[in-house]
């Protein structure tokens, strides 16, 4: 899963993204509004974190600015205010979720793969396709009753393309979903990935099409 | 009712004045008819005596003079010289000799509160004597009536009394209804609705400028509670931010095992953290420590001049990472009654301030002189303050465009701790600012 922080506080920004890396999830950051805004609309995210208070652009303005441009990807604003008016004003302006600080880092955590099921229209936290069945809090999957050993980068690949099911997805699409802005890659490397995935899971659950991309049939 | 209710002392104050004021008025009324009996019986007899004195000039024979009806309640001697001739009735006229020579005629005594009258008839030569005549309780119809008259007063007055507090009782209700209805919405006024305001009466009276009184006060509440609130929401803002992070440094770094040199670099930002959180407490305890009341407790003579070079020293390494440096334009000794560790805090936060919102390898231009008065004047080549927002600067927590200076540590207390402190040494503080070419300000004590 992709996440995209924007917090303008450097300690608070460092212990979020440690925290999310080592959870597998693949993380770029922004220090300021106007930042945040600029990735945000470049790349697609799974879900965006954002602090309300930020330089530049306020986080409010931020969300505004991107449902103006139609991009709907799920947001989560970080709030040191306490006042009810504010935290409305942040959901109308356009915001998914609110969390107060300080807050714990679990339940940030638990909100933010809330709201990336709810916009993956993934109802359940198990997902099935065929034998094959994704525990989404877990991170486990399984063949046939039996526990699949998946790397984080096969499980986020798996995930994509459940996410996109029915969809081809690139190569470059992968690259910008799989691996952050500062990350070099070799091209080789996502063919990699898809072949020990398919290996795992099985190969027919994987269609490839030449030149679209591959995608999952549910 | 209460005992102590203003209606009860107010009744009890108007009772008393009506009761002293009706006893005065009796008291007057019982010696008016006092002497206007006195008067009366004076009347009487010297009507007796007009009638007598006639009969004797109609030369009617003494003893026939005496048988006259209308004379007969009343004694009578006639003296011869010193003795008496002749005597009808008890009294004892021997007494009255002395009256004999007096040129007054009439005479009247008071035996045991019965008013008796004597009237002296100077017979002239050849008789050599004198006739008297003596009627005993000469005043009983007329001072009967001033006693009933004083009775019917006895009845009349208490019920006057009654009358009277009764009304004052229903005036004071009349008052007090709407004294009543301020108290009613006093009452329902807490810090949450006080956006509630006592209705205004009908009439431009006292009780108007009493509710005019109450509601401007529940509105200077009003503004002082939403300062406070602002303030309170500024504070925990302020100190949630470190919290956050010292929270989620924990949890993260508490998630799994980790090396020593990440367990150094955790606990060295929860410390630096810490730290900000105790800046914050001591500067918001420093604005609140003192009051102009307390304040002068703690006031010694200290040496501006030497503080000041005290700070700067202080801010040495940071003046060298900027290239910047400081001037002294005019510099005196000035020694004054103040608190030490105030003037301190006026110096280090505007020098501070200075150079945070300064370009690197400009110069800070100090002065600290005595006129009249203390001057301290810091001048930076800074940033500046927009002219709309040099008013706002000196409030808690306050700072200009954040977006701008969110890299410039810093929580807004700064400016307001030197207003507080300036104020609290009854000085004054002045700020010029031009954006983009620097900031004067300038401290007078």
């Amino acid at each position: 899963m992709k996440l995209l922080l924007i917090e303008d506080d450097e300690n608070i920004l460092s212990f979020l993204k440690r925290g999310f890396e080592e959870e597998g999830y693949i993380i770029d950051t922004a220090t300021d509004g106007e930042d945040g805004e600029y990735l945000a609309s470049i790349n697609s995210y799974d879900v965006i974190v954002s602090d309300w208070m930020l330089p530049q652009k306020s986080g409010v303005e931020v969300v505004q600015e991107l449902r103006k441009k139609s991009i709907t990807t799920p947001i989560i604003m970080l709030t040191a205010k306490g006042e009810i008016d504010d935290r409305v004003q942040g959901l109308v302006s356009g915001a998914d979720d609110y969390l107060s600080k300080p807050f714990s880092f679990k339940e940030l955590q638990a909100r933010v793969q809330a709201l990336y099921r709810r916009s993956a229209s993934i109802g359940s936290n198990t997902i099935t396709i065929d034998d094959v069945q994704i525990d989404i809090d877990t991170k486990i999957v399984s063949k046939a009753g039996v526990r699949l050993d998946l790397t984080q980068k096969e499980y986020e690949l798996l995930m994509f393309l459940v996410k996109n099911k029915n969809a081809p997805v690139s190569n470059a699409m992968i690259e910008n979903q799989l691996w952050n802005d500062e990350e070099y890659i070799n091209s080789n490397v996502i063919q990699v990935t898809i072949y020990h995935l398919r290996k795992k899971i099985g190969k027919e659950l994987i269609k490839s099409s030449r030149g679209l991309g591959y995608k999952i049939e549910i | 009712m209460r005992f102590n209710s203003i209606k009860t002392q107010l009744l009890f104050w108007f009772g008393a004045v009506t009761v002293v004021i009706l006893l005065a008025f009796n008291s007057l009324i019982y010696h008016f008819l006092q002497e206007n009996t006195k008067l009366n019986i004076q009347n009487k007899f010297y009507n007796k005596a007009v009638h007598i004195n006639k009969q004797v000039i109609q030369s009617v024979p003494m003893g026939k003079l005496l048988e006259d009806p209308e004379l007969k309640n009343v004694d009578a001697a006639i003296f011869r010289a010193e003795d008496i001739v002749f005597l009808k009735g008890q009294t004892n006229f021997e007494q009255f000799k002395q009256y004999i020579n007096n040129k007054e005629s009439f005479f009247v005594f008071n035996n045991d509160g019965q008013l008796d009258g004597l009237y002296v008839l100077r017979i002239a030569n050849p008789f050599q004597g004198a006739i008297l005549f003596y009627e005993r309780d000469i005043g009983k119809e007329i001072s009967q009536t001033s006693d009933d008259m004083i009775q019917v007063l006895l009845i009349l007055e208490p019920l006057l009394f009654l009358l009277l507090l009764f009304a004052a009782s229903k005036l004071a209700d009349k008052i007090l209804k709407s004294i009543k209805k301020i108290t009613d919405t006093a009452n329902k006024i807490y810090v949450t609705n006080l956006n509630r305001e006592i209705p205004q009466p009908k009439y431009d009276d006292e009780i108007k400028d009493l509710v005019d009184s109450f509601n401007s006060m529940i509105g200077r509440l009003r503004s002082g509670v939403q300062l406070l609130e602002q303030f309170n929401s500024d504070v925990s803002h302020e100190l949630k931010t470190p919290l956050t992070v010292i929270k989620g440094e924990i949890e993260i770094t508490l998630n799994k095992p980790r090396d020593i040199e990440y367990y150094e670099r955790s606990l060295k930002t929860i410390e630096s953290e810490a730290n900000n959180i105790q800046m914050i407490v001591d500067d918001l305890l420093l604005l609140t420590k003192y009051t102009k009341e307390n304040v002068e407790t703690t006031f010694e003579m200290v040496q501006l001049d030497s503080l000041l070079l005290e700070v700067m020293e202080k801010f040495k390494t940071p003046l060298k990472n900027k290239n910047m440096k400081i001037v002294l334009d005019r510099f005196q000794t000035i020694s004054r009654k103040a608190n030490g560790v105030l003037i301190k805090t006026i110096f280090s936060n505007l020098i501070d301030n200075a150079i945070k919102y300064s370009l690197e390898n400009t110069t800070i231009t100090l002065s600290l002189y005595k006129d009249e008065q203390i001057h301290f004047i810091c001048a930076d080549q800074g940033v500046g303050i927009p002219k709309n927002q040099l008013e706002k600067i000196t409030n808690r927590f306050y700072r200009v465009d954040s977006s701008r200076n969110k890299k410039i540590k810093g929580f807004g207390l700064g400016l307001s701790i030197v207003k507080n402190s300036v104020e609290l040494h009854n000085g004054q503080i002045k700020l010029d600012s031009k954006e983009n070419v620097g900031t004067t300000i300038e401290v007078v004590l």
